[in-house]
């Protein structure tokens, strides 16, 4: 037994010593766990053509651009009222318990805050406002036919591209986001994203290699960026600086939005009128 | 006096009222839109279509592609301006209905006018099949109609009514402008009535029949006046299935392989009376099909036109020589679509809807 015990202690010691290793190698490597979206179902929409999504606590707006009006639902889809009246409602945003929804019909952005319904002030008239983006006191619309943002930055009323093909340039955006600091717009018909400081300076475009055809759709969390490609059904997921992680196309009928919230990730199908529900789970292979 | 004042007071009581009730007398409009895929396109045309002098409550439907709207019936308002304001946008109107108010009536008719709409579509769905005589019947052309002289279907729509009623708007007996001999009957198949045989003007010999894949009935065997030569593979260029064997007269030129072979020009092959062409053209929706197809099909002398796609080629038909290849792809061009060397200006291709924009 005494002869015995010392070889297994010293093997064990060689174990811990190299498991230790390689937990000092992994974190000095940036080496974790990697998760990946995976398809789980799909949730109808009756009677609804999704185009915005947004999330308000426990409910989620939907934007019905066919049935002018905005629909609340619950997490398991169920619908919880509507607001009717819309002239083709869009990509729409929340902050602050305000729902902003930018109409593609009347060239004007509504503000519904509980009972009452107003108007964001634009220091110019947009042609079929598509998607809006609110942080703070800043906010950002994408003004689809004049192929710019028009936005209000520090109290400043600024705008923000033009039609083109460079760096901070646009054909027809749709979509645009605050998120960690920055702005992202789905630069639609440049088939692209793109990202800005929150201040309106052009940093970066991305997913021009990816071949999309119409990336109508962009959503940001912590981590990840969604873009929707609209035509070829499918989502493209990217990490913060605009390098491809993953390929959805499992469940997806001309996806125009993504929303994604603590695990779960709900895409809008516009055709199909449903929602594509992924859920983040640990990659089976590293 | 009292009782005039008191009639005169009733009177422009009154008086307001049926001014108001005039005013809505509105014309109702609805517009099949071919190609409508995404709402940022199908929602612009409504957007586009607020310029149309007097429209209200225009609504679209993304799904099938109908667009309605309403237009004050003194506007009196026509397909062919109503045709001009959607190509203009950039989009393909394939049906055009007008439903007039009734005079003097606040309810609008529930029936369509069986006048020049209802005409206007039968000649239209003609149109997309037969390129003889301009659209024209020859009623219309002994006529000296400007719009046959024009060759323009509209036009001639308008100008021509007469003429067209008078020929039955090409009914179940031909006329010149047919697919059919002057005064032939037709089989099932065909534009024509059910049970009557093909004359020689049809894409068939007489008396043939055809395959599943063909313009007739299911299996039968195709005749001469196929793409592909007998026994050829056939390519999904073609009226046949992919791998399907082909008889006649093949596109590609008897003892050809059936290929997509990349055309950067027209490439013909000569049949019995028809020149089949191909030409390359830039598309990319199905608003870009039904763009090119339409600018092809309203040429003289043309048929079948079909544009694909996935290779990027328009295919038709000439007959006679009333229109070269060159005005064929010219009419591509000025339609808004780049033909192999031959490019599209700039300001005709901003014009494209959003999703039509090919070049990247």
């Amino acid at each position: 037994m005494v002869f015995i015990i010392p070889p297994i202690t010293f093997m064990s010691m060689y174990v811990i010593r190299i498991a230790f290793v390689l937990c000092i190698f992994g974190v000095l490597t940036g080496c974790k766990a990697t998760y990946e979206w995976v398809y789980e179902r799909e949730l109808p929409l009756v009677d609804v053509h999704p185009i915005g999504l947004a999330k308000d606590g426990e409910q989620i707006w939907i934007s019905d651009g066919q049935g002018n009006r905005l629909v609340a639902v619950d997490l398991n889809g169920r619908v919880l009222k509507s607001l009717n009246g819309f002239e083709r409602p869009m990509h729409i945003d929340i902050a602050q318990h305000k729902i902003y929804i930018p109409e593609y019909a009347s060239d004007s952005v509504r503000v519904v805050e509980g009972e009452k319904i107003g108007l964001l002030r634009l220091a110019e008239n947009p042609d079929a406002p598509a998607g809006v983006a609110v942080s703070g006191n800043n906010w950002v619309v994408a003004d689809f036919y004049n192929h710019r943002l028009i936005a209000q930055i520090d109290g400043q009323s600024v705008i923000l591209g033009k039609q083109g093909k460079a760096l901070g340039e646009f054909e027809y955006p749709t979509d645009v986001q605050f998120a960690n600091g920055k702005l992202y717009i789905a630069d639609a018909y440049n088939h692209r994203g793109q990202i800005f400081t929150d201040k309106g300076i052009p940093i970066k475009i991305f997913g021009e290699a990816d071949k999309m055809n119409a990336s109508t759709g962009i959503f940001v969390n912590e981590r990840e960026i969604f873009l929707t490609d609209f035509e070829q059904n499918r989502v493209l997921v990217y990490d913060l600086e605009g390098k491809l992680k993953q390929v959805l196309t499992v469940g997806l009928n001309n996806p125009i939005e993504a929303l994604a919230f603590d695990d779960v990730l709900w895409i809008a199908n516009f055709k199909a009128k449903s929602i594509s529900i992924y859920r983040q789970k640990k990659r089976s292979k590293p | 006096m009292k009782s005039i004042l008191f009639i005169l007071l009733i009177c422009l009581a009154l008086m307001p009222t049926q001014v108001s009730a005039q005013a809505q007398q509105m014309d109702q409009v609805s517009v099949k839109v071919e190609g409508l895929g995404c709402p940022f396109c199908a929602f612009g045309l409504e957007k586009k279509m607020k310029t149309l002098d007097g429209a209200q409550q225009i609504q679209i439907d993304v799904e099938t592609g109908m667009m309605q709207f309403s237009v004050p019936m003194a506007n009196r308002v026509t397909e062919a301006q109503i045709d001009a304001k959607v190509s203009d946008a950039g989009y393909t109107a394939k049906h055009i209905e007008i439903i007039r108010a009734e005079p003097m009536s606040v309810t609008p008719r529930t029936m369509p006018q069986t006048s020049t709409e209802t005409l206007h579509q039968m000649v239209e769905d003609h149109s997309t099949t037969t390129q003889l005589g301009g659209f024209c019947c020859q009623a219309c052309k002994d006529a000296n109609c400007p719009g046959c002289l024009n060759h323009d279907p509209k036009a001639c729509v308008s100008a021509c009514t007469k003429c067209h009623k008078a020929e039955g708007g090409c009914g179940e007996s031909c006329s010149g402008n047919c697919q059919h001999g002057e005064g032939q009957t037709c089989s099932g198949n065909c534009q024509h009535g059910e049970g009557q045989s093909c004359c020689s003007n049809c894409q068939h010999d007489e008396g043939q029949s055809c395959s599943g894949n063909c313009q007739h009935g299911e299996g039968q065997a195709c005749s001469g006046n196929c793409q592909h030569g007998e026994g050829k593979a056939c390519c999904s260029n073609c009226q046949h299935g992919e791998g399907q064997s082909c008889s006649g007269n093949c596109q590609h030129g008897e003892g050809q392989g059936c290929s997509n072979s990349d055309m950067g020009s027209a490439q013909t092959s000569v049949s019995t009376g028809l020149q089949a062409q191909s030409i390359p053209v830039s598309g990319k929706c199905g608003m870009c099909k039904s763009r090119i197809e339409r600018a092809v099909n309203r040429l003289e002398g043309v048929k079948n036109a079909v544009y694909d796609l996935d290779s990027q080629t328009l295919q038709f038909q000439l007959e006679g020589s009333q229109t070269t290849v060159e005005q064929v792809r010219a009419a591509v061009v000025a339609a808004g679509h780049d033909s192999g060397d031959i490019k599209v200006s700039d300001a005709v291709y901003q014009k494209l809807p959003p999703c039509c924009k090919y070049r990247n």
